[in-house]
């Protein structure tokens, strides 16, 4: 029987250590986001985040920028999330979903929505999120 | 916020399910004998949590999936780092490496 670390032993090896935390979306725009999550995420941390956002994952590299317990709320922390721009954004990048919702907000303003369009802009995206301060 | 925000910021009308993994370079010890996995790492381990370990060397890289065994400080050089013992659950070749993308049981 052969250990599948067996080709390990002895070399030269980097190791990435991974730890997924499932979280929830709250807020979002081109440079970052805010998301909720069950466990404390350390400020510094490096990670990669991916959403469902209808039926479709967005996925970008992030550095955790603050983590804040939410009070009497259990065990609930709100992390505030800085998007690295390492790499292009390729179409299921969430720096470009959000680009597509500020577009959106702007084109609503230069014309007024009609009649069933959401405020951002009547895109399905704009239909989930609403611009906020 | 206004003059410290330069893009809008949109709420989401109903929170989005996501996740996000966070990732740490850690220095990795293979038992010679027993194959028994350990990293050395700057935080401590919490036993029973599952984690994916990269392992990538010259020769060859795989994707693991483990368990925290046990999480001890160890003193590295004068700084206080901890070795954490991992149980091996899963190894996968990733499909980047040209190796195909076998799944393997551990211990196989």
């Amino acid at each position: 029987m052969t250990s599948p670390l067996a080709s390990f032993v002895g070399a030269d090896v980097v190791g990435l250590l991974g730890r997924d935390v499932t979280v929830e979306l709250l807020n979002i725009s081109r440079s970052g986001c805010l998301i909720e999550s069950p466990s404390v995420i350390p400020a510094g941390a490096f990670g990669t985040l991916s959403v469902e956002i209808d039926g479709r994952t967005y996925v970008e590299d992030v550095r955790i920028a603050r983590c804040l317990t939410v009070p009497g709320a259990g065990e609930r922390h709100r992390i505030g999330i800085e998007f690295l721009s390492l790499r292009r954004p390729g179409s299921g990048s969430l720096r470009l979903y959000a680009a597509s919702l500020q577009g959106g907000a702007a084109r609503a303003d230069a014309s007024p929505p009609v009649e069933g369009e959401a405020a951002a802009g009547g895109s399905p995206a704009a239909l989930r999120f609403r611009p906020s301060n | 916020m206004a003059g410290r925000r330069f893009f809008s910021r949109f709420q989401s009308v109903t929170p989005k399910s996501g996740q996000i993994r966070i990732s740490r370079d850690v220095a990795v010890q293979v038992d010679e004998r027993t194959s028994e996995l350990a990293v050395l790492s700057d935080t401590p381990g919490v036993v029973g949590e599952e984690l994916t370990l990269a392992l990538v060397s010259n020769a060859s890289d795989m994707d693991l999936r483990v368990r925290v065994i046990d999480s001890r400080p160890q003193i590295v050089s004068g700084v206080l780092r901890h070795r954490v013992r991992l149980q091996l659950l899963s190894a996968e070749i990733p499909p980047a490496s040209g190796n195909g993308n076998r799944k393997r049981s551990a211990g196989q």
